[in-house]
């Protein structure tokens, strides 16, 4: 009887235990080569942006490596959104998606990106993606 | 606005705190750890306002970036945590398992 009751107890425990651990999801290889993709891809935009003459730099001449930026983020989210459990990741790539989106208005508006906001933006988004792939790489 | 480095880090370590009160251990030395590492990017942004590179417009909005690089940080920090909780668990749960195995 006592058996009996310390074995149904240590199934109880082990069930309780085994839906706590999915508290993440798991490390997906997928996600982590789209945020390699869509950094390499800004990184392409801000290095395309800057070798132009500060007069040349509108949003027309830039506008399909922004188009590569936009389907590269598409890509990624499609692949973290269909993970459960991965609400960090996907309010993280929100947030980068955010700033890309404002920096990209910016230049559609105002036809100057100078050497400098060209520097800070590059560098910035450059982090908040080497932060992304650090936290997806750490699900290993 | 006040430009003083220190109380840009103060007010955004407020903020900070409020947002990830609740998150998965991540306490007030994370947030002073992450504020840390953004602490020479804040002043980069005030060196260039003084030389005339930024408006205040603009330093105020290159600031707000500063906090979602900041919040990714942080939620970076989320998922290390959950993963170390995660990883004590399973092996909680495999040591059980193998308890209840030499049971039957």
């Amino acid at each position: 009887m006592r058996l009996k009751i310390t074995t149904t107890l240590m199934i109880v425990f082990c069930l309780a235990l085994s839906g706590c651990a999915k508290l993440i999801s798991h490390y997906d290889p997928a996600t982590a080569q789209a945020i390699g993709t869509t950094a390499k891809s800004i990184d392409f935009f801000y290095g395309s942006l800057s070798l132009k003459q500060p007069s040349k730099r509108q949003y027309a001449h830039v506008a399909k490596e922004a188009l590569q930026v936009d389907v590269s983020f598409n890509a990624l989210s499609m692949h973290t959104n269909i993970q459960p459990n991965n609400q960090e990741t996907r309010k993280m790539i929100n947030n980068a998606r955010t700033l890309w989106q404002k920096y990209k208005q910016k230049l559609q508006q105002s036809h100057r990106y100078s050497d400098t906001k060209i520097r800070l933006h590059r560098k910035r988004l450059h982090e908040m993606f080497q932060v992304m792939l650090k936290a997806e790489l750490s699900k290993k | 606005m006040n430009l003083n480095i220190e109380s840009i880090i103060d007010s955004i370590s407020h903020a900070m705190q409020s947002e990830f009160d609740d998150q998965w251990a991540v306490n007030r030395n994370n947030i002073q750890e992450v504020l840390f590492s953004e602490k020479h990017n804040i002043a980069e942004l005030l060196q260039l306002h003084t030389d005339g590179e930024l408006d205040l417009v603009e330093l105020q909005s290159e600031i707000s970036d500063i906090l979602l690089v900041i919040e990714n940080k942080l939620l970076a920090k989320t998922i290390a945590n959950k993963v170390m909780v995660k990883k004590a668990l399973d092996l909680a749960l495999n040591a059980l398992l193998g308890s209840v195995s030499k049971v039957f």
